[in-house]
């Protein structure tokens, strides 16, 4: 395969599937776990996130130019290699299918509570293969054009709502036991451990993408260690936990003026265009592991199979947000650690000893 | 290549056939914009009545030749139910109209519904989605229905009277905080703060909606609302009232920097000081396992509405200074002492002992045990155009 985007591209693309749902998803969620202190989580999270990094850039040395869903079919050979191929491809899947949820649960929640929720899943799919067919370069390069328009006017405007700022609200500081901290695991598995999606641009990096895969990680620890502490200093403790999209509420109250107000379809738009890049990155992940594995000659049938499987997932996925909630506080984190730990830990194992056995058997 | 077209043109046609914004479109002219929300809930029955003003698109603004200019420029329409929700659902039996929050401008209470538990009040204003919370809470002292129903002169709709009257307030007064926001409500509430709300009170006993009566009275004390006095809040409860001289103590004390012209008594004589409040300091100090809090105030003064005797020289001023000094810290620990009694929390001793000390196993108590020692520092910065009140030949 050859390289097709570079590091920057990389770099950036990394930070905005992480930020993807994130944002909206899990802000409030951190509150209420560690209340003023909870702008810290991101920074030892992210820690966790770059630790397991670095174990997925091991695993790659071995293995140069392949991605992975290829290593397995090389270190296990070709139908138990095919089954582990197929299990990451149902794992890109079901968390496109989950972004896709989200993302319909915000926009029905707040800007558009009458729209059927198909409608938002199949509109972004269908711009989302668009893209995908594009090639790699095409995700690369849209993803470097768009990121100074959500990073300008997203900060921008919580510069704007800074009317609101009371330091007062993040005290008293360090307060949270690290125990409370360290115990909500599930913001390992979710946005951290997810990354893992994003391997199957590693062999398309030009120059490699380790340094631009561990920046975009620490990059994005540190800015949403930031907005956390915004949202903290604006919203206070109190409100930013009981409310489901507090960036959103944030925005929704600033008033400078008479002229400033109801600006908060601004964050609207950089969210839903941070959860398509997340979405992007999935569809993309789980079409390639069909072209790398099975190598069809045309590729149309499988987008739009595809379309109607990952639309169907997003609509069947859970039932209503507070099972999502559920779901990602119980279990999230031994789920993802499935595909995320423990088959790269396997197909490490594996391949050192065969790595050993070849070497005796030639020595 | 037909093929290609086909897909091609078959694509767009499904994107038209998708565009989103068609679910949910808002038409202005199907709109009912809410510029205030009144909530009255009577404790005997456990009814809710919900007043919404509702802006008149065909007054004031019509084009000329249409008789529109004369109608009233809001409409209040009133609705009782037993929970909020059902309230929202029934109000189309007298709304033509999609009822739209996004611009409500002020949230007016009623003071028995105050009395009762604002909880539901506050919850049915965060949770929905199009509502915003950085609205204004104002407690209706006297009937809801009258002040809902009143129009104000000089401002067409009641909502910017209020709102621009609440912001001047805020900027040439100490009788209005800046944290009256169902935001600062709900925050300071599960901080269990002890919190002020503006009280607003109608000036008449007639009400009347007649926009033609209204632009043919100019006495404007009649037909209108004044607000006066602050609710005190406790646990989403009403506890009681105060008077607009210890407002201006309790804005003073939690740092509010309001320009307020206030008469005190120096030396036997009147005078009237202009005070804002530069800078304010609250330190916690442990004295033998009581809490002592040291609240240092800076003030500047002016004596631009001094009409009685403006000090003449060095030593006139600062004999001023000091006299005020003493006074600012007097009244002010006298009203430490009444809201103390009554055991309101208004200077946030609690939250700040919280902060300061996170371990201490019971906050309460040693908040209920504090000291507190109050100093003023006041500087006469500004003077006014006359050096000296013209006096006659007397």
């Amino acid at each position: 395969m050859k390289p097709m985007i570079s590091r920057f591209q990389f770099y950036l693309l990394t930070i905005n599937y992480i930020l993807g749902t994130t944002l909206f998803v899990l802000i409030g969620r951190l509150v209420v776990q560690a209340g003023q202190d909870a702008w810290l989580m991101p920074l030892w999270a992210g820690s966790f996130g770059i630790l397991v990094g670095l174990f997925w850039i091991f695993l790659f040395r071995y293995y140069p130019g392949k991605s992975l869903v290829q290593i397995p079919l090389e270190a296990w050979g070709r139908y138990l290699g095919t089954l582990v191929s197929v299990l990451y491809f149902l794992y890109f899947c079901i968390l496109a299918g989950w972004v896709l949820r989200n993302l319909s649960d915000f926009l029905n929640g707040t800007i558009m509570p009458e729209t059927p929720k198909t409608v938002f899943h199949v509109m972004f799919l269908l711009v989302a293969f668009y893209t995908v067919a594009q090639g790699t370069e095409a995700i690369g390069r849209l993803n470097q054009i768009i990121t100074p328009f959500l990073f300008f006017p997203f900060w921008f405007v919580l510069l704007l709502a800074m009317v609101n700022w009371d330091w007062g609200r993040l005290q008293p500081a360090f307060h949270s036991g690290l125990g409370t901290i360290l115990q909500y695991h599930s913001f390992l598995g979710f946005p951290y451990m997810e990354t893992i999606a994003l391997t199957i641009l590693f062999p398309l990096v030009k120059q490699g993408a380790t340094r631009p895969f561990l920046l975009g990680l620490m990059t994005t620890s540190v800015s949403l260690s930031m907005t956390l502490f915004m949202i903290i200093g604006l919203l206070g403790v109190e409100r930013a936990s009981q409310l489901t999209f507090p960036v959103y509420t944030t925005v929704q109250e600033i008033s400078i003026g008479e002229v400033i107000v109801n600006i908060h379809s601004i964050i609207s738009i950089i969210l839903l265009i941070l959860i398509f890049i997340k979405l992007l990155v999935l569809v993309y992940g789980a079409s390639e592991t069909l072209r790398q594995v099975f190598r069809p000659k045309t590729r149309w049938p499988h987008f739009l199979g595809l379309t109607i499987l990952l639309s169907a997932t997003a609509l069947s996925i859970y039932e209503n947000p507070i099972q999502n909630e559920e779901w990602d506080e119980k279990y999230t984190f031994i789920y993802d650690s499935f595909f995320v730990l423990l088959i790269p830990f396997l197909l490490l194992v594996t391949t050192w000893v065969k790595r050993t056995f070849e070497k005796r058997k030639g020595g | 290549m037909t093929n290609r077209y086909a897909a091609g043109l078959f694509i767009l046609m499904m994107f038209t056939a998708l565009l989103t914004a068609c679910w949910d479109r808002t038409e202005m002219n199907e709109l009912a914009l809410v510029s205030m929300v009144g909530v009255d809930s009577d404790p005997e029955s456990n009814k809710i009545t919900v007043y919404y003003q509702i802006i008149n698109p065909l007054s004031g603004t019509s084009a000329k030749g249409t008789s529109g200019g004369e109608q009233a420029p809001v409409y209040t329409y009133e609705i009782s139910g037993s929970s909020f929700g059902e309230i929202k659902s029934t109000i189309y039996k007298m709304l033509p109209r999609k009822l739209f929050m996004a611009h409500c401008k002020v949230l007016l209470v009623s003071q028995r519904a105050a009395k009762q538990d604002m909880r539901d009040i506050v919850n049915f204003i965060e949770m929905q989605p199009n509502g915003r919370s950085s609205v204004p809470m104002l407690i209706v002292d006297g009937s809801i229905s009258q002040v809902m129903r009143t129009l104000t002169p000089l401002e067409r709709v009641p909502s910017d009277t209020i709102d621009s009257r609440l912001d001047l307030l805020i900027r040439n007064s100490l009788l209005v905080g800046k944290q009256i926001k169902v935001s600062d409500v709900i925050e300071r509430m599960e901080k269990s703060d002890t919190i002020v709300l503006p009280l607003i009170t109608g000036m008449t006993e007639a009400p009347s909606s007649n926009s033609g009566e209204r632009s043919a009275d100019i006495d404007a004390n009649q037909n209108n609302f004044i607000i006066r006095g602050g609710a005190v809040f406790r646990d989403y409860r009403m506890a009681g009232k105060l008077n607009d001289t210890q407002l201006v103590w309790y804005h003073l004390l939690n740092g509010d920097r309001g320009r307020h012209v206030r008469q005190f008594q120096v030396e036997g004589k009147q005078v009237s000081v202009e005070l804002r409040l530069v800078r304010i300091k609250r330190e916690v100090f442990w004295k033998s396992d009581q809490p002592v809090v040291r609240i240092r105030m800076d003030l500047e003064l002016s004596t631009a509405y001094t009409i009685e005797s403006v000090p003449k020289s060095r030593n006139e001023v600062e004999r001023l200074e000091n006299r005020l000094n003493q006074i600012i810290a007097d009244e002010s620990l006298a009203f430490y002492q009444m809201i103390r009694e009554r055991g309101w929390d208004l200077l946030s001793i609690n939250d700040l002992l919280r902060k300061q000390t996170p371990n201490h196993p019971d906050i309460d108590q040693a908040a209920k045990n504090a000291q507190i020692e109050i100093r003023a520092n006041t500087r006469l910065l500004r003077t006014g155009s006359m050096s000296q009140p013209y006096g006659g030949t007397r």
